[in-house]
């Protein structure tokens, strides 16, 4: 028997297609498609509202899977904060499929709101909002290690939610020097080693997050950073010390983090960046750009009258 | 009941067992890996060389043979590679070594032709032939994995429900056409059932299909993160999202 190539694109939809007799949950469409499953719109036919369904990819033979679920929804349920993703519930598939429900979030993804956005202002602000939902987690004892540009979507009113908390662990806990979960590119070099990790880890993926967001370069992960220098030189030294290879150069939290982008923001120096003297006038010509100008008027003035009055 | 266990066994891969001590175990895992690469190798052969079916299975036999004889499979290292991606390496080499050899005797030792050149018939390959070549090589990998798993499904289909289960599944899954695709209504009166019925008889066995299919996955990788990784190529490719 030969499948033909119809038959098995039609196969690999609906054998995949999550069996969810017994819950009360209708799937409506593919959302998208991770590395560990899909992420479908449903309905929660209870509740009547749409909700983000994902199912993992591959069954729990052990059920060590559906305890590190439990686990992540425990972390995830604790973090109450308005850039930080709800999850509703978590269930297990006829199949031994692990399943879990969150917030359906409408709008885009940062990578697709960066695109679509010039002001260079109005994407660190952005970011600002990032920092702050991962600053609360951390100041809850909890890290991220999976953050991304994917897992960030921006709503229709400009709210950041911070998605995908399945890879998230307690900062106190053992098992956050276990497996490299996470993605390439995103992840430093602590976590790929599978070695103790801190709020610097978060930091990093914050740093690789910032370059995509302001250069709209999604190849970094394979290619390198190669549009540093298109940027303000402030903002790459941010970009390079939040990536820098050995934790201990990073800035020690997210706080310090967006610190530096509030700096930048308001034409300030950042802690990143050493000025030479000549970009310190320009950055504060720049900033005072209205007082410079009255004062150069001023003294125009003054040497005109200056001048007719020696005639 | 069905014969399926309802997760794919971790302890026991054909990779693994390829470099078993014991020679009933590495021939069970010998016949798992031919088995489930035989087409993907004959088909790449096939359109790599502009091949007839019967000199591509020569090509595919040989290959096979000269593997199983070196033992070339059992040199697989998890850490380098994917195995799939070992098996095409492998497949390259022999190619290239088997074009050098034909080529030295057919003009006595002289100057070799380029094999990225021309074909077996002298005739230039398509330029873009690697790419596309290895999207081949995927996707007849993904296409014997499933036939596999629908086969299983059908030799563990014993019992009445699991043969009409069957029956629905291949009515409906396996013999659509690209037109005129049955409704589960016209299905049900088909087989004098309710629509509620025939639904659920085809989760049913799409769920053993998908086990078989995990199944014959984790037998042909050798690490739980190469499971994971090929298991997203081989579900991944159907539906595509949303906008």
């Amino acid at each position: 028997m030969r499948l033909p190539d119809s038959t098995l694109a039609h196969l690999s939809e609906v054998i995949d297609a999550p069996d969810l007799t017994g819950t009360k949950y209708r799937v409506i469409d593919l959302l998208g498609q991770g590395g560990m499953g899909n992420v479908f719109v449903a309905e929660d036919t209870e509740l009547g509202r749409k909700v983000a369904l994902k199912v993992l990819r591959v069954g729990d033979a052990q059920g060590e899977l559906v305890k590190r679920m439990r686990e992540e929804a425990r972390i995830a349920a604790r973090l109450e904060h308005p850039g930080i993703i709800p999850v509703h519930d978590l269930g297990l598939l006829p199949d031994g499929r692990v399943y879990y429900v969150t917030k359906l979030v409408q709008g885009q993804r940062l990578d697709e709101y960066a695109a679509q956005t010039e002001s260079i202002a109005e994407r660190l602000r952005v970011f600002l909002k990032v920092c702050e939902a991962v600053s609360y987690a951390h100041s809850q004892g909890v890290l991220h290690r999976d953050l991304k540009p994917a897992n960030i979507m921006v709503g229709e009113f400009g709210e950041v939610l911070v998605l995908d908390w399945g890879t998230a662990r307690g900062v106190n806990r053992d098992e956050c020097h276990t497996a490299a979960h996470g993605t390439p590119g995103y992840m430093p070099p602590e976590q790929i080693a599978g070695a103790t990790l801190d709020a610097r880890a978060d930091v990093y993926a914050l740093g690789a997050t910032l370059y995509v967001l302001l250069t709209r370069d999604l190849s970094a992960n394979v290619t390198g950073r190669e549009h540093l220098k298109s940027l303000p030189k402030p903002l790459a030294a941010m970009i390079r010390k939040a990536l820098a290879q050995d934790a201990a150069g990073r800035y020690e939290s997210v706080g310090h983090l967006a610190a530096d982008v509030v700096r930048f923001l308001d034409g300030e120096p950042v802690s990143a960046y050493r000025e030479t003297p000549l970009e310190k006038l320009s950055r504060f010509l720049n900033r005072h750009q209205f007082i410079v100008i009255i004062l150069l008027t001023y003294m125009v003035i003054r040497l005109v009258f200056f001048l007719a009055l020696r005639r | 009941m069905s014969d399926f266990t309802p997760f794919p066994d971790t302890r026991w891969t054909a990779i693994r067992a390829l470099k078993s001590e014991d020679s009933a175990t590495r021939s069970l895992a010998w016949e798992t890996v031919s088995r489930l690469y035989w087409h993907p190798v004959q088909s790449y052969i096939r359109a790599k060389w502009r091949n007839s079916e019967q000199d591509a299975n020569d090509a595919a036999q040989n290959f096979f043979a000269h593997v199983f004889e070196k033992e070339t499979l059992a040199k697989y290292d998890s850490e380098k590679a994917r195995f799939r991606g070992f098996v095409k390496l492998c497949l390259d080499r022999f190619l290239i070594n088997d074009y050098k050899a034909r080529q030295a005797q057919k003009r006595g030792g002289g100057l070799v032709e380029s094999l990225e050149t021309a074909g077996s018939d002298g005739t230039p390959l398509d330029p873009e032939s690697p790419e596309s070549l290895d999207r081949l090589f995927e996707l007849e990998w993904r296409r014997s994995l499933f036939e596999a798993a629908v086969q299983d499904a059908e030799t563990h289909a014993t019992t009445e429900t699991a043969k009409l289960q069957f029956a629905l599944f291949k009515r409906y899954d396996l013999e659509r056409g690209s037109a005129n695709v049955l409704t589960y209504e016209q299905l049900a009166e088909e087989f004098g059932l309710s629509a509620i019925t025939v639904t659920n008889h085809l989760h049913a066995m799409r769920t053993k299909v998908r086990l078989a299919l995990l199944e014959k996955l984790r037998s042909i990788t050798a690490t739980e993160e190469e499971f994971i990784e090929e298991s997203q190529i081989l579900l991944g490719s159907g539906r595509k999202p949303r906008a």
